[in-house]
Protein backbone atom coordinates (compact mmCIF):
# COMPACT_ATOMS: atom_id res chain seq x y z
CA UNK A 1 0.00 0.00 0.00
CA UNK A 2 1.26 3.44 -0.84
CA UNK A 3 2.12 5.63 1.89
CA UNK A 4 3.28 9.01 0.54
CA UNK A 5 3.17 10.62 3.55
CA UNK A 6 5.43 8.04 5.45
CA UNK A 7 7.97 8.39 2.25
CA UNK A 8 8.49 11.99 2.97
CA UNK A 9 8.24 12.44 6.53
CA UNK A 10 9.00 9.77 9.08
CA UNK A 11 7.71 9.34 12.52
CA UNK A 12 10.54 10.97 15.27
CA UNK A 13 10.73 10.69 18.48
CA UNK A 14 10.19 14.52 19.61
CA UNK A 15 7.05 14.00 17.47
CA UNK A 16 6.10 10.99 19.14
CA UNK A 17 6.28 12.83 22.67
CA UNK A 18 4.37 15.51 21.54
CA UNK A 19 1.53 13.35 19.89
CA UNK A 20 1.36 11.70 23.64
CA UNK A 21 1.87 15.10 25.25
CA UNK A 22 -1.24 15.85 23.32
CA UNK A 23 -3.46 13.09 24.40
CA UNK A 24 -2.40 13.35 28.00
CA UNK A 25 -0.22 15.24 30.34
CA UNK A 26 0.51 11.65 32.13
CA UNK A 27 2.81 9.52 30.17
CA UNK A 28 1.36 6.29 31.16
CA UNK A 29 -2.62 7.60 30.15
CA UNK A 30 -1.10 8.85 26.92
CA UNK A 31 0.31 5.54 26.33
CA UNK A 32 -3.00 3.93 27.03
CA UNK A 33 -4.67 6.40 24.79
CA UNK A 34 -2.37 6.19 22.10
CA UNK A 35 -3.21 2.02 22.48
CA UNK A 36 -6.75 2.85 22.36
CA UNK A 37 -6.78 4.82 19.22
CA UNK A 38 -4.61 2.83 17.61
CA UNK A 39 -7.14 -0.32 17.99
CA UNK A 40 -9.75 1.41 16.81
CA UNK A 41 -8.27 2.62 13.99
CA UNK A 42 -6.94 -0.82 12.86
CA UNK A 43 -10.41 -2.16 13.42
CA UNK A 44 -11.87 0.57 11.52
CA UNK A 45 -9.51 -0.01 8.82
CA UNK A 46 -9.97 -4.18 9.29
CA UNK A 47 -13.94 -3.79 9.18
CA UNK A 48 -13.94 -1.43 5.98
CA UNK A 49 -11.69 -3.73 4.22
CA UNK A 50 -8.56 -2.00 3.89
CA UNK A 51 -5.15 -4.42 4.91
CA UNK A 52 -3.01 -4.25 6.33
CA UNK A 53 -5.13 -2.44 8.82
CA UNK A 54 -2.39 -1.75 11.39
CA UNK A 55 -0.29 -0.47 8.91
CA UNK A 56 -2.87 2.03 7.83
CA UNK A 57 -3.51 2.51 11.78
CA UNK A 58 0.15 3.52 12.28
CA UNK A 59 -0.33 5.59 8.99
CA UNK A 60 -3.06 7.68 10.43
CA UNK A 61 -0.98 8.09 13.69
CA UNK A 62 2.08 9.29 11.82
CA UNK A 63 -0.02 11.62 10.10
CA UNK A 64 -1.43 13.32 12.91
CA UNK A 65 1.55 13.35 14.66
CA UNK A 66 2.66 15.33 11.46
CA UNK A 67 0.39 17.91 11.59
CA UNK A 68 1.33 18.03 15.48
CA UNK A 69 4.65 18.77 14.49
CA UNK A 70 4.40 21.31 11.92
CA UNK A 71 2.45 23.38 15.11
CA UNK A 72 -1.46 22.26 14.12
CA UNK A 73 -3.64 22.41 17.27
CA UNK A 74 -5.64 19.40 17.72
CA UNK A 75 -8.49 19.43 20.25
CA UNK A 76 -9.88 16.08 19.83
CA UNK A 77 -6.94 13.54 18.83
CA UNK A 78 -9.49 11.35 18.83
CA UNK A 79 -12.01 12.83 15.87
CA UNK A 80 -9.23 14.50 14.24
CA UNK A 81 -7.40 10.46 14.26
CA UNK A 82 -10.98 9.53 12.43
CA UNK A 83 -11.03 12.24 10.02
CA UNK A 84 -7.77 11.36 8.61
CA UNK A 85 -8.85 7.61 8.66
CA UNK A 86 -11.18 8.28 6.70
CA UNK A 87 -9.73 10.42 4.33
CA UNK A 88 -6.81 7.91 3.75
CA UNK A 89 -9.55 5.41 3.35
CA UNK A 90 -10.49 7.34 -0.14
CA UNK A 91 -6.96 7.51 -0.87
CA UNK A 92 -6.57 3.42 -0.39
CA UNK A 93 -9.98 3.18 -2.22
CA UNK A 94 -8.83 5.08 -4.95
CA UNK A 95 -4.92 3.05 -5.21
CA UNK A 96 -6.15 -0.33 -4.39
CA UNK A 97 -6.42 -3.01 -7.21
CA UNK A 98 -8.67 -5.33 -4.78
CA UNK A 99 -6.15 -8.08 -3.93
CA UNK A 100 -8.03 -10.68 -2.11
CA UNK A 101 -6.30 -12.98 -0.46
CA UNK A 102 -7.30 -16.98 -1.21
CA UNK A 103 -9.31 -18.44 1.02
CA UNK A 104 -7.78 -21.34 0.51
CA UNK A 105 -6.28 -20.59 3.99
CA UNK A 106 -9.25 -20.43 6.03
CA UNK A 107 -10.31 -24.04 5.41
CA UNK A 108 -10.51 -25.48 8.52
CA UNK A 109 -6.71 -28.07 9.23
CA UNK A 110 -7.71 -31.54 10.14
CA UNK A 111 -4.98 -31.57 13.15
CA UNK A 112 -3.02 -34.67 13.22
CA UNK A 113 -2.67 -36.87 16.92
CA UNK A 114 0.50 -35.01 17.38
CA UNK A 115 -1.49 -31.23 16.64
CA UNK A 116 -3.42 -32.69 19.45
CA UNK A 117 -1.46 -33.77 21.53
CA UNK A 118 0.68 -30.58 21.38
CA UNK A 119 -2.21 -27.94 21.35
CA UNK A 120 -3.90 -29.76 24.26
CA UNK A 121 -0.62 -29.36 26.61
CA UNK A 122 -0.05 -25.80 25.36
CA UNK A 123 -4.37 -25.32 26.65
CA UNK A 124 -3.31 -26.87 29.81
CA UNK A 125 0.00 -24.60 30.36
CA UNK A 126 -2.39 -21.33 29.21
CA UNK A 127 -5.39 -22.19 31.54
CA UNK A 128 -2.79 -22.64 34.60
CA UNK A 129 -1.56 -19.01 33.77
CA UNK A 130 -5.43 -17.73 34.42
CA UNK A 131 -5.61 -16.81 38.04
CA UNK A 132 -8.15 -19.34 39.24
CA UNK A 133 -11.81 -17.78 39.08
CA UNK A 134 -10.87 -16.90 35.42
CA UNK A 135 -10.17 -20.77 34.71
CA UNK A 136 -13.28 -21.86 36.22
CA UNK A 137 -15.21 -19.27 34.41
CA UNK A 138 -13.92 -20.23 31.20
CA UNK A 139 -14.32 -24.28 31.59
CA UNK A 140 -17.68 -23.80 32.94
CA UNK A 141 -18.93 -21.29 29.76
CA UNK A 142 -17.68 -24.04 27.50
CA UNK A 143 -19.27 -27.19 29.24
CA UNK A 144 -22.55 -25.69 28.48
CA UNK A 145 -22.15 -22.80 25.43
CA UNK A 146 -22.79 -25.53 22.53
CA UNK A 147 -26.53 -26.06 23.47
CA UNK A 148 -27.47 -22.38 23.71
CA UNK A 149 -24.83 -20.19 23.83
CA UNK A 150 -27.00 -16.59 25.24
CA UNK A 151 -29.31 -19.00 27.27
CA UNK A 152 -25.83 -20.22 28.63
CA UNK A 153 -24.18 -17.09 29.18
CA UNK A 154 -27.64 -15.19 30.74
CA UNK A 155 -27.41 -18.75 33.15
CA UNK A 156 -24.07 -17.94 34.45
CA UNK A 157 -24.65 -14.26 34.52
CA UNK A 158 -27.03 -14.92 37.10
CA UNK A 159 -25.72 -17.20 39.26
CA UNK A 160 -22.51 -15.31 39.23
CA UNK A 161 -24.81 -12.16 39.99
CA UNK A 162 -23.35 -9.58 37.18
CA UNK A 163 -24.59 -8.50 34.11
CA UNK A 164 -24.85 -10.67 30.76
CA UNK A 165 -22.98 -8.38 29.10
CA UNK A 166 -19.78 -7.71 31.69
CA UNK A 167 -19.91 -11.54 31.80
CA UNK A 168 -19.40 -11.48 27.91
CA UNK A 169 -16.79 -8.87 28.21
CA UNK A 170 -15.11 -10.72 30.67
CA UNK A 171 -15.44 -14.07 28.58
CA UNK A 172 -13.79 -12.59 25.49
CA UNK A 173 -11.11 -11.32 27.44
CA UNK A 174 -10.33 -14.60 28.51
CA UNK A 175 -10.67 -16.42 25.32
CA UNK A 176 -8.35 -13.60 23.85
CA UNK A 177 -5.78 -14.01 26.56
CA UNK A 178 -6.04 -17.65 25.72
CA UNK A 179 -5.94 -17.32 22.07
CA UNK A 180 -2.37 -15.51 23.08
CA UNK A 181 -0.87 -17.64 25.03
CA UNK A 182 -1.92 -20.70 22.52
CA UNK A 183 -0.43 -19.02 19.40
CA UNK A 184 2.80 -18.25 21.39
CA UNK A 185 3.25 -21.45 22.85
CA UNK A 186 2.47 -23.70 19.93
CA UNK A 187 4.90 -21.40 18.09
CA UNK A 188 2.50 -19.73 15.99
CA UNK A 189 3.18 -17.06 13.07
CA UNK A 190 -0.27 -15.49 14.24
CA UNK A 191 0.98 -11.86 13.22
CA UNK A 192 -1.96 -10.40 12.32
CA UNK A 193 -3.55 -12.48 14.96
CA UNK A 194 -5.03 -11.52 18.32
CA UNK A 195 -2.02 -10.78 20.12
CA UNK A 196 -0.66 -8.83 17.22
CA UNK A 197 -3.11 -6.87 15.90
CA UNK A 198 -4.96 -5.57 18.86
CA UNK A 199 -3.38 -6.77 22.15
CA UNK A 200 -0.59 -4.92 23.96
CA UNK A 201 1.25 -6.05 26.62
CA UNK A 202 -1.81 -8.77 27.08
CA UNK A 203 -4.15 -5.68 27.19
CA UNK A 204 -7.74 -6.15 25.53
CA UNK A 205 -9.77 -4.73 23.02
CA UNK A 206 -12.81 -5.43 24.75
CA UNK A 207 -11.97 -3.99 28.42
CA UNK B 1 -29.44 -10.68 20.34
CA UNK B 2 -30.28 -6.72 21.33
CA UNK B 3 -31.09 -4.15 18.99
CA UNK B 4 -27.69 -2.64 19.08
CA UNK B 5 -26.12 -5.99 18.22
CA UNK B 6 -28.06 -5.91 15.09
CA UNK B 7 -27.12 -3.17 14.00
CA UNK B 8 -23.19 -3.77 14.51
CA UNK B 9 -24.27 -6.82 12.58
CA UNK B 10 -25.32 -5.18 9.85
CA UNK B 11 -22.30 -3.19 10.07
CA UNK B 12 -19.97 -6.01 10.40
CA UNK B 13 -21.19 -7.84 7.27
CA UNK B 14 -21.52 -4.64 4.91
CA UNK B 15 -25.07 -3.86 5.17
CA UNK B 16 -24.89 -0.54 6.01
CA UNK B 17 -25.72 2.34 3.68
CA UNK B 18 -22.43 4.56 3.85
CA UNK B 19 -24.33 7.10 5.86
CA UNK B 20 -25.29 4.76 8.11
CA UNK B 21 -21.85 2.93 8.53
CA UNK B 22 -20.09 6.39 9.03
CA UNK B 23 -22.41 7.27 12.07
CA UNK B 24 -21.53 3.69 13.95
CA UNK B 25 -17.94 4.92 13.31
CA UNK B 26 -18.74 8.10 14.97
CA UNK B 27 -20.07 6.50 17.89
CA UNK B 28 -17.36 4.03 18.32
CA UNK B 29 -14.77 6.40 17.76
CA UNK B 30 -16.34 8.42 20.21
CA UNK B 31 -17.12 5.72 23.33
CA UNK B 32 -15.09 3.24 23.86
CA UNK B 33 -18.46 1.42 25.31
CA UNK B 34 -19.58 1.58 21.97
CA UNK B 35 -16.71 -0.02 20.24
CA UNK B 36 -16.51 -3.06 23.30
CA UNK B 37 -19.75 -3.82 21.98
CA UNK B 38 -18.62 -3.68 18.11
CA UNK B 39 -16.22 -6.00 18.74
CA UNK B 40 -18.31 -8.41 21.03
CA UNK B 41 -20.63 -8.45 18.18
CA UNK B 42 -17.86 -9.77 16.11
CA UNK B 43 -16.76 -12.08 18.62
CA UNK B 44 -20.72 -14.05 18.37
CA UNK B 45 -20.22 -13.55 14.95
CA UNK B 46 -17.46 -15.97 14.47
CA UNK B 47 -18.57 -18.08 17.06
CA UNK B 48 -21.65 -18.79 15.29
CA UNK B 49 -19.68 -19.04 11.61
CA UNK B 50 -17.76 -21.79 13.67
CA UNK B 51 -20.54 -23.53 14.46
CA UNK B 52 -22.46 -23.19 11.50
CA UNK B 53 -25.21 -21.31 13.20
CA UNK B 54 -24.80 -18.59 10.76
CA UNK B 55 -26.58 -19.33 7.39
CA UNK B 56 -27.64 -18.07 4.64
CA UNK B 57 -26.84 -14.06 3.47
CA UNK B 58 -25.10 -13.51 6.36
CA UNK B 59 -23.32 -16.88 5.96
CA UNK B 60 -22.15 -15.34 2.85
CA UNK B 61 -21.55 -11.94 3.48
CA UNK B 62 -18.95 -13.01 6.34
CA UNK B 63 -17.49 -15.35 4.16
CA UNK B 64 -16.99 -12.80 1.25
CA UNK B 65 -15.63 -10.38 4.10
CA UNK B 66 -12.83 -13.30 5.49
CA UNK B 67 -11.65 -13.38 1.56
CA UNK B 68 -9.70 -9.82 2.24
CA UNK B 69 -9.44 -9.78 5.82
CA UNK B 70 -6.25 -11.60 7.23
CA UNK B 71 -7.02 -9.94 10.48
CA UNK B 72 -10.25 -11.19 10.85
CA UNK B 73 -9.25 -14.32 9.13
CA UNK B 74 -6.69 -14.90 11.54
CA UNK B 75 -8.74 -14.03 14.75
CA UNK B 76 -11.12 -17.33 13.35
CA UNK B 77 -8.57 -19.11 13.16
CA UNK B 78 -7.75 -18.91 16.54
CA UNK B 79 -10.88 -18.83 18.17
CA UNK B 80 -11.18 -22.25 15.88
CA UNK B 81 -8.03 -23.78 17.76
CA UNK B 82 -9.28 -22.42 21.29
CA UNK B 83 -12.56 -23.83 21.00
CA UNK B 84 -11.55 -27.02 19.61
CA UNK B 85 -9.58 -27.60 22.46
CA UNK B 86 -11.14 -26.10 25.42
CA UNK B 87 -14.68 -28.36 24.18
CA UNK B 88 -11.81 -31.48 24.25
CA UNK B 89 -10.47 -30.73 27.89
CA UNK B 90 -13.78 -30.10 29.13
CA UNK B 91 -15.21 -33.38 27.56
CA UNK B 92 -12.06 -35.09 28.83
CA UNK B 93 -12.67 -33.24 32.63
CA UNK B 94 -16.76 -33.54 33.31
CA UNK B 95 -17.11 -36.09 35.33
CA UNK B 96 -18.92 -39.35 34.19
CA UNK B 97 -23.09 -38.52 32.96
CA UNK B 98 -22.44 -35.08 32.62
CA UNK B 99 -20.05 -34.57 29.70
CA UNK B 100 -22.09 -34.41 26.55
CA UNK B 101 -19.49 -36.44 24.41
CA UNK B 102 -20.09 -39.63 26.63
CA UNK B 103 -23.55 -39.43 26.48
CA UNK B 104 -23.52 -42.53 24.73
CA UNK B 105 -27.08 -44.44 24.28
CA UNK B 106 -28.93 -46.09 26.96
CA UNK B 107 -29.26 -49.25 24.61
CA UNK B 108 -28.20 -52.23 25.90
CA UNK B 109 -24.78 -53.45 24.83
CA UNK B 110 -26.06 -56.25 22.74
CA UNK B 111 -29.19 -54.75 20.80
CA UNK B 112 -28.03 -51.06 21.19
CA UNK B 113 -28.51 -50.11 17.78
CA UNK B 114 -30.10 -51.87 14.26
CA UNK B 115 -28.43 -51.41 11.68
CA UNK B 116 -30.30 -52.01 8.04
CA UNK B 117 -30.05 -51.31 4.36
CA UNK B 118 -34.02 -51.38 3.62
CA UNK B 119 -35.20 -50.94 0.11
CA UNK B 120 -38.44 -48.12 -0.37
CA UNK B 121 -41.87 -49.38 -0.02
CA UNK B 122 -40.39 -53.14 1.14
CA UNK B 123 -44.25 -54.13 2.03
CA UNK B 124 -43.40 -57.21 3.87
CA UNK B 125 -42.62 -56.19 7.72
CA UNK B 126 -39.25 -56.61 8.81
CA UNK B 127 -38.84 -59.09 12.09
CA UNK B 128 -38.59 -56.72 15.64
CA UNK B 129 -36.43 -57.85 17.88
CA UNK B 130 -37.59 -56.46 20.56
CA UNK B 131 -37.50 -59.35 23.48
CA UNK B 132 -34.15 -59.18 24.70
CA UNK B 133 -33.95 -55.30 24.71
CA UNK B 134 -34.72 -53.04 27.90
CA UNK B 135 -37.61 -51.56 28.74
CA UNK B 136 -37.30 -48.38 28.94
CA UNK B 137 -39.12 -47.42 25.84
CA UNK B 138 -36.44 -45.26 24.25
CA UNK B 139 -34.08 -48.03 24.10
CA UNK B 140 -36.87 -50.11 22.39
CA UNK B 141 -35.02 -50.66 18.38
CA UNK B 142 -37.31 -51.80 16.09
CA UNK B 143 -36.66 -51.89 11.89
CA UNK B 144 -39.17 -50.41 9.52
CA UNK B 145 -39.51 -49.36 5.80
CA UNK B 146 -39.92 -45.90 4.82
CA UNK B 147 -38.31 -43.84 1.79
CA UNK B 148 -36.24 -40.99 2.04
CA UNK B 149 -37.78 -38.11 1.68
CA UNK B 150 -38.51 -36.79 -1.84
CA UNK B 151 -36.73 -40.21 -3.18
CA UNK B 152 -37.83 -42.18 -6.06
CA UNK B 153 -39.74 -45.00 -4.28
CA UNK B 154 -38.69 -47.25 -7.04
CA UNK B 155 -34.86 -46.73 -6.25
CA UNK B 156 -34.70 -45.11 -3.52
CA UNK B 157 -32.62 -47.21 -0.14
CA UNK B 158 -32.60 -45.88 3.08
CA UNK B 159 -30.54 -46.91 6.13
CA UNK B 160 -31.82 -46.78 9.29
CA UNK B 161 -30.19 -46.74 12.81
CA UNK B 162 -32.68 -47.02 16.11
CA UNK B 163 -30.72 -44.52 18.75
CA UNK B 164 -31.90 -44.53 22.20
CA UNK B 165 -31.11 -41.27 24.41
CA UNK B 166 -29.24 -42.11 28.05
CA UNK B 167 -26.03 -42.07 30.05
CA UNK B 168 -24.57 -45.21 29.64
CA UNK B 169 -20.79 -44.74 29.57
CA UNK B 170 -19.80 -47.80 28.02
CA UNK B 171 -18.55 -47.09 25.09
CA UNK B 172 -19.34 -51.26 24.03
CA UNK B 173 -22.90 -49.89 24.16
CA UNK B 174 -22.25 -47.05 21.18
CA UNK B 175 -24.77 -47.96 18.60
CA UNK B 176 -22.12 -48.45 15.28
CA UNK B 177 -23.13 -48.65 12.14
CA UNK B 178 -20.44 -48.75 8.68
CA UNK B 179 -20.50 -46.05 6.43
CA UNK B 180 -23.30 -46.43 4.26
CA UNK B 181 -22.12 -46.87 0.69
CA UNK B 182 -24.92 -46.62 -1.77
CA UNK B 183 -27.36 -45.81 0.56
CA UNK B 184 -28.33 -41.88 0.20
CA UNK B 185 -29.37 -41.28 3.82
CA UNK B 186 -29.04 -43.03 7.31
CA UNK B 187 -32.73 -42.38 9.01
CA UNK B 188 -31.90 -41.82 12.53
CA UNK B 189 -34.58 -42.63 14.57
CA UNK B 190 -34.88 -41.63 18.64
CA UNK B 191 -37.70 -42.89 19.93
CA UNK B 192 -39.63 -39.93 22.32
CA UNK B 193 -41.72 -39.15 24.71
CA UNK B 194 -44.75 -37.73 22.91
CA UNK B 195 -46.28 -36.91 19.45
CA UNK B 196 -45.28 -33.64 18.48
CA UNK B 197 -46.68 -31.50 14.88
CA UNK B 198 -44.26 -29.70 14.53
CA UNK B 199 -40.90 -29.86 12.41
CA UNK B 200 -37.77 -30.63 14.39
CA UNK B 201 -34.46 -28.86 13.86
CA UNK B 202 -31.89 -31.57 14.15
CA UNK B 203 -28.48 -30.91 14.51
CA UNK B 204 -25.43 -33.11 13.97
CA UNK B 205 -22.14 -32.72 14.96
CA UNK B 206 -18.48 -33.99 15.22
CA UNK B 207 -16.92 -34.96 18.75
CA UNK B 208 -15.49 -31.83 18.69
CA UNK B 209 -18.56 -30.16 19.19
CA UNK B 210 -18.02 -28.84 14.98
CA UNK B 211 -21.42 -28.92 13.24
CA UNK B 212 -21.61 -30.72 10.30
CA UNK B 213 -24.98 -31.19 9.63
CA UNK B 214 -28.23 -29.53 10.31
CA UNK B 215 -31.83 -30.23 8.81
CA UNK B 216 -35.00 -30.85 10.13
CA UNK B 217 -37.00 -33.92 11.20
CA UNK B 218 -40.39 -35.09 12.21
CA UNK B 219 -42.33 -36.85 14.93
CA UNK B 220 -43.82 -40.13 13.50
CA UNK B 221 -46.34 -41.97 15.42
CA UNK B 222 -46.03 -45.59 14.37
CA UNK B 223 -45.68 -48.44 16.97
CA UNK B 224 -46.03 -47.93 20.75
CA UNK B 225 -44.30 -45.09 21.14
CA UNK B 226 -43.41 -41.11 18.93
CA UNK B 227 -40.21 -41.58 16.97
CA UNK B 228 -38.11 -38.36 16.17
CA UNK B 229 -36.58 -38.94 13.10
CA UNK B 230 -34.10 -37.28 10.71
CA UNK B 231 -32.24 -38.49 7.16
CA UNK B 232 -28.98 -37.54 7.38
CA UNK B 233 -26.96 -37.22 4.58
CA UNK B 234 -24.40 -40.14 4.12
CA UNK B 235 -22.46 -37.82 2.13
CA UNK B 236 -21.68 -35.60 5.28
CA UNK B 237 -20.70 -38.58 7.32
CA UNK B 238 -17.10 -40.15 7.72
CA UNK B 239 -15.96 -42.38 10.15
CA UNK B 240 -16.24 -41.02 13.69
CA UNK B 241 -18.12 -39.75 16.62
CA UNK B 242 -21.26 -38.15 16.21
CA UNK B 243 -23.77 -36.70 18.64
CA UNK B 244 -27.51 -35.82 17.16
CA UNK B 245 -29.77 -33.66 18.32
CA UNK B 246 -33.25 -32.92 17.97
CA UNK B 247 -34.87 -29.82 18.79
CA UNK B 248 -38.55 -28.67 19.01
CA UNK B 249 -39.64 -32.05 21.10
CA UNK B 250 -42.36 -30.96 23.17
CA UNK B 251 -40.09 -32.18 25.91
CA UNK B 252 -37.78 -29.37 24.54
CA UNK B 253 -34.42 -31.31 23.52
CA UNK B 254 -33.01 -34.78 23.50
CA UNK B 255 -29.64 -36.20 21.63
CA UNK B 256 -27.69 -39.17 21.09
CA UNK B 257 -24.83 -40.70 20.26
CA UNK B 258 -23.62 -43.14 17.79
CA UNK B 259 -20.81 -44.15 15.70
CA UNK B 260 -19.93 -44.28 12.26
CA UNK B 261 -17.22 -46.99 11.36
CA UNK B 262 -15.36 -47.22 7.85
Amino acid sequence: MAVTARERWSLSEPALDRLLRTLDADPERAALRYEEIRRKLARFFEWRGCPPAEDHADEVLDRVARRLDEGLQIVNVGAYCYGIARMLLHEIAAKLDRQRTALGHLAATVPTADDDEAEMACLDRCLDELDASSRALILEYYEGERRDRQAHRRAMAARLGIAPNALRIRLHRIRRTLETCLASCLGGRETNGPAASLLTGGRDDAR
Amino acid sequence: MTPADGKWRAYLLGRLAAEEAQALEDQYFGEEAVFEEVVLAEDDLIDEYLDAQLEGDDRRAFEERLQDRPELAARLEARRRLTRALRRRVDADVPPRVGRRQIVLGLAAAAAAVFVSVRAFQEKPIETPRTSLPTRPSAVARLETAPPAGASPATAEVMVLLLGAGGVRDKSSVPSVKRPSSAPALRLVLNVGAPSGRALEVVLEDVDGATVWKGTGQVVTKGPAPQAQADVPVSVLAPGDYIVRFKGLPGGEDEAFFRVLR
